[in-house]
């Protein structure tokens, strides 16, 4: 019982000393949603336009989103700046997505990512976004109250159906950091007044180099992983006008294959076989007599789909944006003194890579 | 028939021997010393027959009147001085000679007859008493409803109905040096661990106390480390689960006056379970024991963890979430530690308060704390609703722990965590369950580990812990009750 | 009939005591000595601890009903033993203290940025004093609480799976590893706390015979959680990302998002604090025994105030975590070194007893 005393009174003790240094208590922060980082159109080229916004609860029942601005070198001064432009205290915990203006990613994004590494606060499943033109743009542009979520909801919709890649910070600094492999990230932009998904932005190293339509974007997932639903809107040219397919896919996966000579890559072969389901056609005239032919359809979309991904495959090597990572599927097939001894920058020019599809059509919906 | 009080009497013995005092002289008679001892008890009553020379010395409140009246009365009413003798040879007058044993049977509601240098108990005792009623504190909804009363014969009669054995003993043991308050340890034998008894019937002999008026006080006069927060033996108000208590090997302790009965040794976890469970379906009776479970910890830490969240971490939160929190707690000017602390104060406030007042005037301060608390106090941005709520679930859920005992322990351990919580955030709600958790440990209860089945961990225990298992599966009594028979039924 | 601790609760004792801080920086200290599939050194390293294990059960065989007190002095007296208790005592009481330091400078990085770390590191004192001085089948009652709270963190490890990819571990065995000997080290120390069944067996029910086999079991569950996270943290970063990230595990940890909760590293972590004071309290238990052997006349709260206040004098400016970095170098290779030494001097000195013809026991 003497002891349970004394506990009490050194704890008392203890907490008499300790300051409450550390509290953060709600009403008075400020949460980040979002950070834009654009260039700024200062001459000095190491200065970055950083644009925010956040909540203020000072009124009862509603918060208001403010939007604020500064210009810094790093993106803790940015901080800093934007926390002495309010009475909140400016806190980065809630951050959802970060946004990087395509000029300024092209300069290489890799101090803003390493610095949001190494802050405790900030988590990792914090979206990493390029948008098209002024990254600020985009936060004129939406038009409701929560604009970290916004951008976070639009994002996840899309990944979840497998239509842009998917990329966190863990994701790219993982990418980043591996040395087989470059990162890519969601390419958002503004059409009209409306805040648009375009595609995806291409990376090498931490510097943005080009970008994927939609289309092509899907095409990418499909080689890098396996799929677990999506679709594709295949147009495929005809004597007169295009056929139409409309093919909603649930399954899909990628199989690698090295062919070397020697010592040397031959090529790499990627095969994917992809199951789904046909839900329009166009092109067939239906009789009572002559139901859709699957094997016919399943052939074209392959065709379709083999000619895009070679396409696909010209541009990577033309950005030289390692996204599917070829070096990594070189590297995992040779030995430790082979890997050392080739050019990691040249594999993606150098080996060539074959692309085929094997479209299984499980079902066509109502129609036969 | 002459009736009078014996201080009347009395004066005219102290006229008789002036030196004779306090103390009994061997030269007076045992009605005279009784009488003596009996001074200044106005209550008491003498009753005197002129023509057998018998005195009935008795508290006319302690008997019951119509017994008395045909017992004793009215048989001497109509006696013939030839046959008193054979009157007084009745079996149920039992002879006795000391003083002491006279005032001790007087005072537990007996008469005492006596008759020239002869004196008898009669016992025809019958003061008043509640009748059998469910227990107030320890409802249910299924099973046997019926709960103990004040009266230690009547609940002793409610145990030996259900466990109709021989083995069933029952020890008696005074306690209280004014008092001299029955308590009654009650084992089977060959099932509870005679060591226990044995050790158990030792400290009960060992308390130094005036008095004991309940089984609450009792069992922290008996307790393995008196001064913790948690009791360690639990007290029951039904029957069936005494029953059960006993057939598991466990002691039971009774006291006279008290409806509470004690089980011994207790271990943390029974303070969660109830008769419910074992008259439900299994499944239910499981279901209902997790959440409990959920209950407690939703006691003990959830309006600690809002302190956390609010004052600390609120990088935890989903932005929506945080978003309404934020909002509610716009206009409330103090920290969240004050306002928890402020509110948690409120909500016990209008516990105690409904405890104490009649049910009638208790309604009234549900709505009045309903309304100020609800309404009133967000509105004037004194608190958060967010917090309300938290308060509120974190009030209810104290009430799902079935002992008021243990609930209103856990709650006072509720407000040193959200003080932890409000100086070091989730650092501190982990500080306060680590202390908590090394005191639960180093209880024990007769010797045995309070965290029993969890730590030490005996899994054949655990299909009564947690999980009520079907009655096919519980074989075996509890580990900690040490019985000497271990499996139930027939070896 | 309760006062002894069951072989079970031995087990996760064991397991206990191992697991401390270095689990957080595991993964990083496997990847920068090791480099690539550093985690496959687990396996190997805990496969030597288990050697050690052997030892120890080796002496525990031979002088059955003696502790290892008596075995030491029934060679050497006690007067003469003395500096040598005093030595472990004081290095195994450095370690803990250390350790608990290396604690506190992390709880410090995650949230408490602007208190001061003495006062976070003298609460935890406190706790280690408060759990330090009941008994050790108290310690051990509390301890297995302590287990069932923490067990179900390791559980979470599932979250990750969707985001792991077998491409990342590449076909490289310690390939672009720094130090492998130096890692060597580190990795056992993070194995340590077993030999404190040196101390421990007098306590244990040993009615069944076969109880020392629990201490395997306590290591196989330290095995398997470290190699598990390991492995699982080397599919999930990339090998020069796991270099540069400081504690892998607790980005593992912070990872996880679901619906109510988000960020849950700055609960979980804290919920480490009561790994660590195990760790620390079994270390500071056996320092005691040794001290009380020294000076009988201690009671436990005394000799353990002792030590806690001794070792904290003398790393009072150990503060830096670099500096508690080194320190913990130092002072584990040293406690490494017994692990393995204690054990064998114990065989010796059993060997010379038999060989002299001493049957005591």
């Amino acid at each position: 019982m003497r002891n349970l005393k004394l506990l009490v009174i050194v704890f008392s003790l203890i907490f008499l000393l300790l300051g409450c240094n550390d509290q953060k208590i709600i009403e008075n922060l400020g949460f980040m949603s979002v950070m834009c980082f654009d260039k700024a159109s200062d001459s000095d080229e190491e200065k970055m336009l950083v644009t925010s916004t956040f909540p203020s609860f000072s009124d009862e029942s509603t918060s208001t989103e403010i939007k604020l601005d500064t210009v810094a070198y790093s993106k803790k001064e940015a901080e800093k700046q934007l926390s002495a432009k309010t009475e909140q205290q400016i806190v980065n915990g809630q951050i959802r997505s970060l946004i990087f203006g395509e000029e300024f990613a092209s300069d290489g994004i890799n101090r803003i990512i390493q610095s949001v590494e190494r802050d405790r606060e900030i988590g990792s499943q914090v979206k990493v976004v390029v948008a098209e033109g002024e990254a600020s743009a985009i936060l004129e542009s939406i038009p409701i109250e929560s604009t970290g979520n916004y951008v976070d909801k639009m994002l996840k919709k899309d990944t979840d159906k497998f239509t842009i890649p998917y990329a966190d910070i863990h994701h790219f600094s993982r990418d980043l950091l591996d040395d087989g492999i470059d990162p890519v990230v969601p390419l958002i932009g503004v059409e009209g007044k409306d805040v648009v998904v375009k595609g995806s932005a291409l990376f090498r190293g931490d510097q943005y180099v080009g970008n994927l339509t939609i289309p092509e974007s899907k095409i990418l997932l499909l080689l890098i992983g396996k799929v677990k639903s999506s679709d594709l809107v295949v147009k495929i040219p005809q004597e007169s006008g295009y056929r139409n397919f409309f093919f909603s896919y649930n399954h899909s996966k990628p199989k690698v294959n090295v062919k070397k000579n020697g010592a040397g890559i031959k090529e790499i072969r990627i095969h994917v076989t992809m199951e789904g389901a046909l839900l329009e056609d166009t092109g067939s005239h239906i009789k009572g007599d002559s139901p859709t032919n699957y094997k016919e359809v399943e052939k074209l979309i392959d065709r379709h789909l083999t000619n895009e991904a070679a396409k696909l495959i010209e541009i990577l090597k033309e950005k030289q944006a390692d996204s599917l990572g070829v070096s990594r599927i070189v590297r995992n097939s040779v030995s430790y003194g082979q890997w050392k001894s080739m050019k990691e920058e040249d594999l993606l020019e150098k080996v060539p890579v074959n692309i085929s599809f094997n479209v299984v059509v499980r079902d066509n919906g109502m129609l036969q | 028939m002459i009736r009078r009080k014996p201080k009347k009497l009395i004066k005219k013995l102290k006229e008789l021997n002036d030196q004779q005092q306090s103390e009994p002289s061997l030269d007076l008679s045992l009605y005279e010393q009784v009488v003596n001892e009996l001074e200044g008890c106005s209550d008491s009553e003498d009753v005197f027959f002129p023509e057998h020379h018998v005195h009935f010395v008795f508290f006319n409140h302690l008997v019951d009147t119509d017994r008395f009246k045909a017992e004793i009365l009215d048989p001497f009413y109509h006696v013939h001085k030839e046959e008193l003798d054979s009157l007084l040879n009745r079996s149920f007058y039992k002879p006795v000679t000391e003083l002491k044993k006279i005032i001790e049977g007087v005072l537990d509601g007996q008469v005492a007859i006596f008759n020239q240098e002869r004196v008898f108990l009669v016992n025809v005792a019958g003061p008043e008493k509640r009748n059998i009623q469910p227990s107030e504190t320890e409802t249910t909804i299924t099973g046997p409803h019926e709960g103990f009363i004040e009266s230690g014969e009547t609940n002793l009669s409610m145990i030996r109905r259900r466990v109709k054995t021989s083995r069933l003993k029952v020890n008696k043991l005074p306690v209280g040096e004014v008092t001299k308050t029955n308590a009654y340890l009650l084992y089977i034998k060959g099932i509870a661990n005679e060591e226990l008894v044995s050790e158990l019937t030792d400290r009960i002999e060992r308390i130094e106390i005036d008095a004991v008026y309940d089984a609450h006080m009792l069992s922290q006069l008996i307790e393995d480390q008196p001064n913790s927060l948690f009791p360690q033996f639990i007290a029951r108000e039904r029957p069936d689960s005494i029953a059960a208590g006993l057939v598991e090997g466990k002691i039971i302790i009774l006291l006279e006056g008290s409806p509470a009965v004690i089980i011994a040794p207790s271990s943390f976890f029974d303070f969660f379970e109830t008769g419910d469970d074992y008259y439900q379906r299994w499944l239910t009776g499981t279901a209902t024991r997790l959440l409990r479970f959920g209950a407690f910890i939703i006691t003990i830490a959830f309006t600690a963890l809002y302190v956390s969240v609010t004052s600390y971490h609120y990088e935890m939160i989903p932005e929506s979430l945080l978003t309404t929190l934020a909002v509610s707690r716009g206009k409330v000017p103090f920290d969240p530690i004050y306002e928890a602390l402020l509110m948690e104060i409120t909500i016990e406030f209008l516990r105690e308060a409904g405890a104490r007042l009649p049910t009638k005037v208790g309604q009234t301060i549900g709505i009045v704390g309903g309304i100020v608390i609800g309404q009133a106090a967000v509105q004037a941005g004194i608190t958060s609703n967010v917090l309300i709520i938290v308060v509120a679930i974190s009030a209810i859920a104290s009430f799902v722990v079935p002992s008021y005992i243990m609930s209103a322990s856990i709650r006072l351990a509720r407000f040193g965590l959200i003080l932890l919580a409000g100086l070091l955030g989730n650092l501190g709600i982990v500080i306060g369950l680590t202390i908590i958790v090394i005191h639960l440990s180093s209880l024990t209860s007769v010797g045995a580990p309070y965290l029993a089945p969890l730590s030490p961990f005996f899994p054949s225990d655990w299909k009564d812990f947690l999980l009520r298992a079907p009655y096919k599966m519980m074989k075996s009594r509890p580990t900690i009750s040490r019985s000497p028979k271990k499996r139930k039924l027939k070896e | 009939m309760f006062e002894k601790i069951a072989p079970f609760h031995l087990a996760i004792l064991i397991y206990m005591i191992q697991s401390g801080v270095t689990f957080f920086k595991l993964p990083r200290m496997l990847a920068v000595n090791f480099g690539t599939n550093g985690w496959l050194m687990v396996v190997i390293v805990s496969f030597i601890v288990m050697i050690n294990l052997l030892l120890i059960s080796l002496v525990i065989r031979f002088r059955v009903g003696e502790n290892v007190f008596e075995i030491m002095e029934g060679l050497i007296s006690v007067k003469w033993m003395a500096p040598f208790y005093l030595l472990l005592a004081l290095t195994w009481s450095l370690l803990s203290i250390l350790v608990g330091k290396d604690f506190i400078s992390i709880t410090q990085v995650l949230s408490f940025q602007n208190t001061n770390s003495t006062s976070l590191f003298v609460i935890l004192m406190v706790l280690v004093f408060y759990l330090g001085m009941k008994d050790i089948y108290t310690i051990s009652k509390a301890t297995n609480i302590f287990f069932i709270l923490t067990i179900g963190i390791f559980f979470l490890i599932i979250y990750h799976i969707p985001y792991t990819s077998l491409e990342r571990l590449t076909p490289f065995i310690f390939k672009e590893g720094k130090n492998t000997i130096e890692g060597i080290v580190q990795l056992y120390t993070a194995f340590l706390g077993f030999e404190i069944v040196l101390f421990l067996f007098p306590y244990v029910d040993q009615s069944k015979p076969k109880w020392f086999r629990s201490v395997y079991y306590g290591h196989f569950l330290t095995t398997v959680v470290y190699s598990v996270t390991c492995f699982v943290s080397y599919l999930f970063f990339s090998l020069n990302q796991l270099k540069i990230t400081s504690y892998p595990v607790l980005n593992l940890i912070a990872y996880i998002e679901i619906e109510l909760i988000e960020r849950i590293e700055t609960f979980v972590f804290n919920l480490f604090l009561i790994k660590i004071l195990v760790t620390l309290v079994l270390y500071l238990w056996a320092s005691s025994l040794l001290l009380e052997r020294v000076i009988p006349a201690l009671s436990r709260k005394q000799s353990v105030a002792i030590l806690i206040i001794t070792s904290m004098l003398i790393t009072l400016n150990v503060d830096v975590m670099s500096e508690i970095a080194d320190w913990l170098l130092v002072v584990g290779f040293v406690a490494a070194a017994l692990a393995i030494g204690l054990p064998i001097i114990l065989l010796i000195v059993i060997g010379i007893r038999t060989y002299r013809g001493d049957h005591r026991a």
